[in-house]
């Protein structure tokens, strides 16, 4: 076993939220009778660092877990008939790649500073960085021994810097600019203030000054406000799209996205409030800098790394089969399938005094049973169902589906999405791509895409209901999305019965499954029948002209949903 | 248990970037492991465990004879339970007493870590396989256990891309990417359906034809871990390495600093104290297309113009 640092504890992505917590020590309960609480992994983090890689890629549990204590620095247990009460005051530190996934908004507010670090662009540095990894690799304590001065003297320095933290007093004048800046910034609460403060005296300290200056919270202010700003962007910007005076492109997607989006919304709330403000952030990012007044903190707003993609969509799910990371345990509904053996021993413990010996040194009976409670990421089947019938502009169509396609899977391997097209044209209809998660396999698949003939539509809704279940009853935890590309209007040889009508009942049945879905009307011209629009109606699905749209825009579409 | 006879590794016909790629790895058990891109029936499972057969594990480099370097499999079915380990449940029950079984990561330690088509890996299991690869340990908080183990191993991965990509994270961790083909030329073909109907007629008098080739890529491989500190850099080709990943546009500094590790090691396999402006080339072909940044709508595609001219810029100086 490997000695764990005295100052450092890391949280690694296997720990259970039993763990984290602390629970009854088994092995003294059956040795002594007695109940003795065995601490876990924040106690032993009191007052220490607390690392954790890939912060991203916790559990949900978990990093509730982690929020709560960080903010009462309290922990309260009551399970397996202890109660305990314990503090745990700890320094935060994470680091993720953001191409996995970004953190809510709220755990990101709990981390005081935020850092965006990249590679070095300057050649002698990038050498020297080589060079010293070569350095360590060769020998590592002849080359630790080499920093040993500098780390004594870095060592010195913070010292230093720690007892002049204590004297610094902070003036008024101080105090109102950083109330200016967070204002400015809309950040929520006040603990951006504090921290930009508080931010502020450690640099002057470090630097071993004696007085706070406004210099010192504009440098802070570089660390405490990027991952808090996102509200005062969006915010801007609804007011800024009510201004006609600047109108640039990226503006105009935004709107058509906000409508798009409009019937979405309710939802979003209703079913988990974090992800309508991770989508916020998603927004925050592709808002136009010049639309935005912010000349107190606009340097800060480009050193953003939260721009990215908003990952409001990936969705983590408790899982009923046994695949998915253990998170904790509970009391199975009937009979248990999948043991939580660890949490049984623990129950059984306290009982053994009174149980009578079967041989082994542990009586379990079957009300000690524990389950596995598991978590597994899961993202959403998106399926493009178009109408690839010879009417007009349907090469056109083709090639915006297809760029949507490629680019919903360039972020498919983040938000574990599976991409499909089916398409009907005709008197037929065609799995022209089957759901996947694979962008080789894609740009292979869609090389060509046949079309031309009439528009069995009802066909091609049949199929593409028919996919869906077949991939739920696979894989359940993948939650479906229809996305309708059509004018509406139908027709078809082989089809005696009426077209619409049939079109209509299968809508329903889409409505019925709970299947989201979008309709994308690509009818243009004079006269329109508006036949998309009221296919829409029936399906309870979102609606948009596609002379509004562009492939980016369906993307975007698709992620705000 | 039957003793499964191994093809051996120098009479894979072709694929000579694979072969490469897995002998640096087991030259240089630092380099940070290798995925093998492609299609089916390539050879890739039989050069893996072909190679660890006649290479002794390196943390038994005194006694080179005995202990040869083990293949541990990390199947895609595997619970996060077996990977990073679990309490002896029995041993509980029977002794009210906690011992912890290790997992295939602990097991794994010094040794292969081979995952047969790693893209389709459960997601959290990939997520403690990028814990244990970073750190080289593997830490355990689950089951009332707290314990950290060393896990520093050679992780060869396999996929076919048309299955679904890596992620980027787990996808930077691998120091090398190859591409595999089957052959297209006819002869080659051939060639390849000749050899293994030998091989499965009669193994031992195959095996025991090539032994001589066998025993020879065994003393350069051993011979070249002798020499591997010994091999110095000019100071002009880190530049270049650097000048490289620059131009490619790759994130972060994993990639220059792979590409002289692998220089070195492919100078140290050459029998060789000085690297020189080939291994750069070489080095850069292994390391730098899986790190190439995805363009929409492009299929990646590693330019090794973008190379060559670097190469070049540097001989009209010289």
């Amino acid at each position: 076993m490997l000695e764990e640092s005295a100052s450092l504890i890391e949280l690694p992505l296997n720990a259970t939220e039993e763990q984290i917590l602390g629970g009854i020590n088994f092995e003294h309960v059956l040795k002594t009778g007695k109940r003795k609480f065995q601490h876990g992994l924040l106690a032993r983090a009191h007052g220490k660092i607390l690392y954790i890689d890939e912060v991203n890629l916790l559990s949900n549990g978990v990093a509730n877990i982690l929020m709560n204590v960080k903010e009462t620095k309290e922990i309260k247990i009551e399970r397996e008939g202890i109660s305990s009460d314990y503090y745990s005051d700890f320094l935060l530190i994470g680091t993720m790649n953001p191409d996995e996934g970004v953190l809510s908004s709220k755990f990101l507010d709990r981390f005081g500073l935020y850092v965006h670090v990249k590679g070095e662009t300057d050649i002698q540095l990038r050498k020297q960085i080589i060079e010293s990894r070569l350095a360590y690799e060769r020998d590592k304590e002849g080359f630790c021994k080499q920093q040993q001065w500098q780390l004594a003297d870095l060592q010195n320095h913070i010292q230093l810097a720690k007892r002049l933290l204590a004297k610094l007093s902070v003036q008024e004048e101080i105090e109102r600019f950083a109330a200016e800046i967070t204002l400015q910034a809309c950040c929520e609460g006040h603990r951006a203030d504090l921290l930009l403060i508080e931010t502020a005296k450690a640099m002057a300290a470090l630097n071993q000054e004696n007085t706070l200056s406004i210099k010192h919270i504009q440098e802070a202010a570089e660390f405490v406000l990027p991952h808090r700003m996102r509200d005062v962007i969006n915010q801007q910007q609804k007011e800024s799209s009510k201004d006609e005076s600047v109108q640039t492109d990226i503006e105009n997607n935004q709107t058509e996205m906000e409508s798009i989006k409009e019937p979405f919304q309710a939802e979003q709330t209703n079913k988990d409030g974090e992800f309508e403000q991770e989508s916020i952030i998603k927004e925050s990012v592709e808002a136009p800098q010049e639309l935005i007044d912010l000349s107190l903190i606009e340097p800060f707003v480009q050193k953003s790394s939260i721009r990215k993609e908003g990952n409001g969509k990936r969705t983590r799910t408790k899982t009923s089969k046994k695949v998915g990371r253990y998170i904790k345990s509970k009391l199975p509904i009937g009979k248990p399938s999948d043991i939580a053996f660890d949490a049984t021993i623990r129950v059984a413990a306290r009982y053994q005094k009174v149980r009578k010996s079967n041989g082994n040194f542990i009586v379990i009976h079957s009300s000690d049973l524990r389950q596995k409670v598991r978590e597994k990421r899961t993202g959403n089947l998106i399926l493009f169902l178009v109408d690839a019938s010879g009417s007009m502009g349907v090469k056109k169509r083709m090639s915006i589906v297809k760029s949507a396609i490629l680019s919903l899977l360039q972020e498919a391997y983040q938000k574990r999405d599976k991409v499909g097209l089916i398409t009907f044209s005709n008197d037929e209809s065609k799995v022209l791509l089957e759901p996947t998660r694979s962008i080789e396999l894609a740009i292979k698949e869609l090389a060509e895409i046949p079309t031309g003939g009439n528009t069995p539509l009802a066909l091609g809704l049949e199929t593409a209901l028919n996919k869906i279940r077949l991939i739920n009853y696979k894989d359940p935890d993948y939650a479906p999305f229809l996305v309708l590309i059509t004018d509406g209007r139908a027709n078809s040889m082989k089809s005696a019965g009426n077209q619409w009508k049939e079109a209509i009942t299968i809508c329903d049945e889409i409505q019925s499954q709970k299947i989201k879905s979008m309709v994308i009307d690509t009818e243009t011209g004079f006269i329109q029948l508006g036949l998309a629009k009221e296919l829409a109606k029936e399906f309870g699905a979102s609606y948009c002209k596609m002379e509004d749209i562009r492939s980016d825009s369906i993307v975007k579409a698709i992620n705000s949903s | 248990m039957v003793q499964h006879k191994l093809y051996p590794l120098t009479e894979i016909v072709g694929q000579e970037n694979m072969k490469l790629a897995l002998i640096l790895n087991v030259i240089n058990p630092f380099l940070g492991g290798v995925l093998i891109r492609g299609e089916k029936g390539t050879a890739k499972s039989t050069a893996v465990r072909a190679l660890a057969e006649i290479i002794p594990s390196w943390a038994t480099k005194e006694e080179y004879s005995s202990v040869s370097l083990k293949v541990i499999d990390l199947p895609i079915s595997a619970t996060e339970d077996r990977v990073v380990g679990t309490i002896d449940v029995e041993y509980a029950i029977k002794t009210g007493e906690k011992k912890f079984e290790p997992g295939i990561l602990a097991e794994a330690h010094n040794q292969i870590l081979y995952v047969d088509e790693v893209n389709l890996l459960e997601d959290h299991i990939v997520d403690v396989l990028l814990d244990a690869a970073a750190m080289g340990v593997n830490m355990i908080e689950r089951e009332g256990i707290s314990h950290s183990y060393p896990a520093k191993f050679i992780l060869v991965g396999t996929m076919n891309p048309e299955e679904g990509d890596l992620r980027p994270q787990l996808l930077d961790r691998f120091a090398l990417s190859i591409e595999v083909y089957g052959e297209k030329e006819l002869s080659k073909r051939m060639e390849v359906i000749q050899r293994r109907l030998q091989f499965e007629d009669n193994p031992d008098a195959f095996i025991e034809r090539f032994n001589y080739d066998q025993q020879h890529l065994r003393n350069s491989i051993l011979s070249a871990r002798d020499i591997l500190k010994d091999v110095v850099v000019p100071d002009q080709l880190i530049e270049m390495a650097v000048k490289i990943a620059i131009m490619n546009e790759v994130e972060g500094h994993r990639c220059d600093i792979t590409m002289i590790k692998t220089a070195i090691t492919i100078a140290a396999f050459e029998n060789r104290t000085e690297v020189i402006v080939e291994d750069i080339s070489r080095a850069a072909a292994l390391v730098v297309p899986h790190r190439l940044k995805r363009k929409p709508f492009e299929k990646r595609t590693f330019d090794t113009a973008i190379i060559e001219s670097v190469i070049n810029s540097y001989q009209v100086l010289q």
